[in-house]
Order: structure tokens, then C-alpha cells, then sequence
């Protein structure tokens, strides 16, 4: 039975046809052609067609290949090429720039609180302005009115006495509705929550309502004028009194909006201004290495 | 003046130093480009880049067998232009007769004067053989074989011009002259001189 020689047989044969084995492979071999007349076989094939190739004909050539001075001269850079090599890492740079700017949190805030900080230098300066305006006699703007619960009916004020948490709903409250803050410290500052922690136990119906008689020196302090920027609370000016809180906090909510919106467009730009630049640069960067490549033939 | 003075003078930049070499080498360089190509205008455009790119690259040269470095000049430009037909591939134009076909098949610059009609005969059947055989292999296996069995390289030679290492010539190699050899056993009938040639030298 023939055996059939493997890749590495043929590849052993091929190279001692050329003498391009070394002593041991090259004596394995001759054992293997001594001992097995198909290896002899595959020899002989191999060396008829190494025979036969080493008689192609040769192909005179049409004419001399010699090199004028035309032919090697180097070709000229365009005077452009530079810039648009330089341009390309510019616009490359600034891509990256943008992008860390817009993408990596910590370089955007850093940039954020370096500027914010800029700004809050100049805060202190007016904060400080209002004081020594104040001192000066200077009356501010009308300050910030702050309501916990519903608006306040007329006349309904607490007069400094602890009524701002009474005025609310009292269609379902018991008989405190509308005499919270009985006892409380002049100013009216009603700090109570709107909801009962704990449940309270109930209190009859028939208790006579609590009247508190305004001494001297509460007295005395409501009727100051109002005066200074700080938050008043629980006390509405006059031409507010009377209106729903619910639309001043739709406009609120609006206004919040209003302000939110032109502070992410500019960040939306600048991550496409930073796209756009990113593609030109790879443009510019594609194109110069063409054609310096085309140069060098 | 001896081939590596020939090299200094044209590193230097003497053009005359360089074409004395490319005399020296333009037929192996156009043969391994026609072998490769199988197109005598593809040849010889490939053959003129090769040398502009050998005397432009000169200084990349580092010593060792010159002719083996223009072969791989030579064989770059090859691939080079393989790889331009394998993107845009042509359909060849039809010969317009007979006659112009022989002319194709046969041009007066590959005719031997000396040999008798019926070697010229046996030869012209030979090449058609041999360029249909090695057209058959694939490229990488193309070179290798014609470098060394067609124009007699030895394997390290090989190994610089095609820049792979010494067992990949000699894996590639035999693989190749096994596909010849299976190839070529069909045409016995048509060059028998050149078979029992073989069988005699056996």
C-alpha cells in the first residue's frame, strides 16, 4: 500500500532538492529515499518540474529601463500642504477641547466653579451695599413675602399676635382653626407644622373662644413700617392680598423654566460645533496624508 | 567600478551609477513583473515604477544582496498593481484575428533566432504551459517560485525580497511546485522533449 506523504514530507523533499537542509534532516531524508520508492517518485516529480521552470523562456525586455533626471525629480509640496496639516491638529484639538469640556464632569465644573467664583466676588460687594444703604436711609425694594397655608382673609392678619397659621380652609378644622398662634411671640412667625405629627385629643365644641388683648409693646411693633430685604413671613403686601397662590406658582414654575432653557442650548452647540470640528479635522488629517503619499509615489 | 560602488555613487545621488545597475537587473526585474502580472504593458509599467522607487528609496538599502532589494521593489510594485485589478477588475480586449493574436501570443522581441522552427514551436508551447501553471498559483506562491526556480534566487534572497521569514519560502515553495507539477503533467503531451528530459537526468 502507497503511503500518502504529508506537507512537511513534500516540504523536506523540496528543500533537499536544493540542498537547503541541514546534516540531520538531510540524512533523515535519504533513509526515507532508500527505504520507500514513493518518496523517490515525489523526488523525481519535484525535480522535472524545477527542470522545466529553469527553461522559461526569457522575455527580453521592450526597452532599457534607465532613469532620466525627469523622472526622479522631486516632486514639489504644494505651498497649502502645511496649513492643512497644521489646520487638521488645530481643529483636532479644539474638538477634544470642546468634548472634555462638554463630556467630563469634572473639567466642565471646574471651569463652572472658577467662573461662578468670578461672579461671587462681585456679590459680597452689593450684599454689603444693602446695609450701609439701609444705614444711610436708602429704602430697599419691598421685600419677599413668604405664606405657609392659604392667603390670609382680610383683616385676618395676626397683628403680630400668632394668627398667620389660622387663616387657612376651615371647613373641616376644628375649633383651633383660625386661633392658631394663640400665645405665640410677637411677629406673628407661626411656626407650627400644617400637619398634626401625633393624633391631638379632641377638644369640645363648647369651649369659648380664646381672645387675646394685644399688649402695649406688641402693639408698638406692629405698627412700625416695614423696612429692610430680609423675608417677611406670613404677611402679604396689600395689592397681593386676596389672590391664588396657585398662579403665582404656575408663573413661578414658568419663569424657572424660562431661565433653565438658554443655559443647555449653548452646551448642545458646543457639543456640535466640537463634532463638526472633530470630522474636518479627520478631513483635513485623510487628505494631507493622500497626498503626501501620492508625492512619494 | 564594482556593484557596490555602483550603490555608493548612486546613495550619492549619481543618476549614471544607477542606471549602469538598472541595465545590470531591468531583465530579471521586467520577467518576475510579467511572470506576476502575466501582461507585457502591466510588466513594463511595473518594471519603470520599480526602479524610480529603488532610486528614490536608495538610502533604505543595508547592505546585502542588491539584487535581492530590486526584486523586492519589483515585487511590492507587483502587489501594488494586483491589488488595483482585485478593486477594478477589466475584461482584457479581444485579439481583432488570428493574426493579431499570434502576434500577442508571440512578439518578435521573444523570438530566438538561433533555434530551429521546431524548438521554436516546443518553446512557444512551453510558455503558454509554464504562464498558464504559474497563473494558477496563488500570488504570495507565485513569487516565491519565480523567483527561485525561474530565475535562480537562492532561498535567502527570497526571504529579503518578499520580507518573510526562511520557512514560509520553503513551506510556500513546495507547495508550489507540487501545484506546477500537477498542473504541468498536463501538457506532457504537448512538450515531451522537456519531460524526457527530466526522466533522463533522473
Amino acid at each position: 500500500m502507497k503511503r500518502q506523504l504529508s506537507t512537511k514530507d513534500w516540504e523536506l523533499l523540496s528543500s533537499y532538492l536544493d540542498d537547503e537542509l541541514n546534516p540531520r534532516e538531510k540524512a533523515r531524508v535519504e533513509a526515507l529515499l532508500s527505504a520507500q520508492p514513493e518518496y523517490k517518485e515525489a523526488l523525481n516529480g519535484l525535480r522535472r518540474t524545477k527542470m522545466i521552470l529553469h527553461r522559461t523562456p526569457v522575455r527580453k525586455v521592450p526597452h532599457n529601463f534607465t532613469l532620466t533626471a525627469a523622472d526622479v525629480q522631486p516632486i514639489k509640496a504644494p505651498r497649502w500642504l502645511p496649513t492643512m496639516q497644521w489646520s487638521s491638529a488645530v481643529a483636532a484639538l479644539v474638538a477634544v477641547f470642546l468634548f472634555a469640556y462638554q463630556l467630563v464632569p469634572g473639567f466642565s465644573g471646574a471651569l463652572t466653579t472658577a467662573s461662578q467664583k468670578a461672579a461671587d466676588t462681585e456679590e459680597p460687594s452689593a450684599e454689603l451695599a444693602a446695609p450701609m444703604a439701609a444705614a444711610q436711609g436708602v429704602v430697599a425694594a419691598t421685600p419677599e413675602v413668604i405664606y405657609w397655608g392659604g392667603p390670609p382673609e382680610p383683616g385676618a392678619i395676626a397683628n403680630g399676635l400668632g394668627g398667620g397659621g389660622g387663616g387657612g380652609d376651615c371647613s373641616n378644622a376644628g375649633p383651633l382653626c383660625g386661633r392658631g398662634g394663640a400665645g405665640s411671640p410677637p411677629l406673628g412667625v407661626d411656626l407650627a407644622p400644617t400637619e398634626m405629627p401625633f393624633p391631638q385629643p379632641p377638644i369640645p365644641n363648647s369651649l369659648p373662644d380664646l381672645q387675646v388683648q394685644p399688649t402695649e409693646s406688641a402693639r408698638s411693633v406692629a405698627e412700625r413700617p416695614v423696612t429692610g430685604t430680609g423675608p417677611i413671613l406670613g404677611v402679604r403686601p396689600d395689592e397681593q392680598r386676596g389672590q391664588k397662590l396657585a398662579e403665582s406658582t404656575t408663573a413661578d414654575a414658568a419663569a424657572v423654566e424660562r431661565e433653565s432653557l438658554p443655559a443647555t442650548r449653548p452646551g448642545q452647540i458646543l457639543l456640535y460645533a466640537g463634532a463638526g470640528l472633530l470630522i474636518v479635522a479627520i478631513g483635513l488629517m485623510v487628505t494631507a496624508i493622500l497626498i503626501k503619499r501620492k508625492m512619494q509615489g | 567600478m564594482d556593484e557596490t560602488e555602483l550603490i555608493h555613487e548612486a546613495i550619492q545621488g549619481d543618476l549614471t551609477a544607477f542606471n549602469r545597475l538598472v541595465l545590470t537587473y531591468q531583465e530579471m526585474a521586467f520577467n518576475l513583473a510579467y511572470r506576476m502580472l502575466n501582461d507585457d504593458d502591466a510588466a513594463e509599467d511595473a518594471t519603470q515604477t520599480a526602479f524610480i522607487s529603488a532610486y528614490k528609496n536608495l538610502r533604505s538599502y543595508r547592505g546585502g544582496s542588491f539584487r535581492a532589494w530590486v526584486m523586492r521593489m519589483v515585487t511590492n510594485t507587483c502587489y501594488d498593481e494586483l491589488r488595483r485589478r482585485h478593486r477594478r477588475p477589466t475584461v482584457p480586449l479581444e485579439p481583432l484575428s488570428v493574426e493579431d493574436d499570434e502576434e500577442i501570443e508571440s512578439p518578435s522581441w521573444l523570438a530566438d533566432d538561433s533555434a530551429s522552427p521546431e524548438d521554436q514551436v516546443e518553446n512557444k508551447e512551453l510558455e503558454k504551459a509554464i504562464t498558464h501553471c504559474i497563473q494558477g498559483l496563488p500570488e504570495d506562491f507565485r513569487a516565491v517560485v519565480v523567483m527561485i526556480d525561474v530565475q535562480g534566487l537562492d532561498y535567502a534572497e527570497v526571504s529579503d525580497a518578499t520580507g518573510k521569514p526562511l520557512g514560509t519560502i520553503k513551506s510556500r515553495l513546495a507547495r508550489a511546485r507540487l501545484r506546477l507539477r500537477d498542473c504541468l503533467s498536463g501538457f506532457r503531451e504537448l512538450i515531451p522533449s522537456f519531460f524526457r528530459l527530466g526522466e533522463e537526468v533522473i
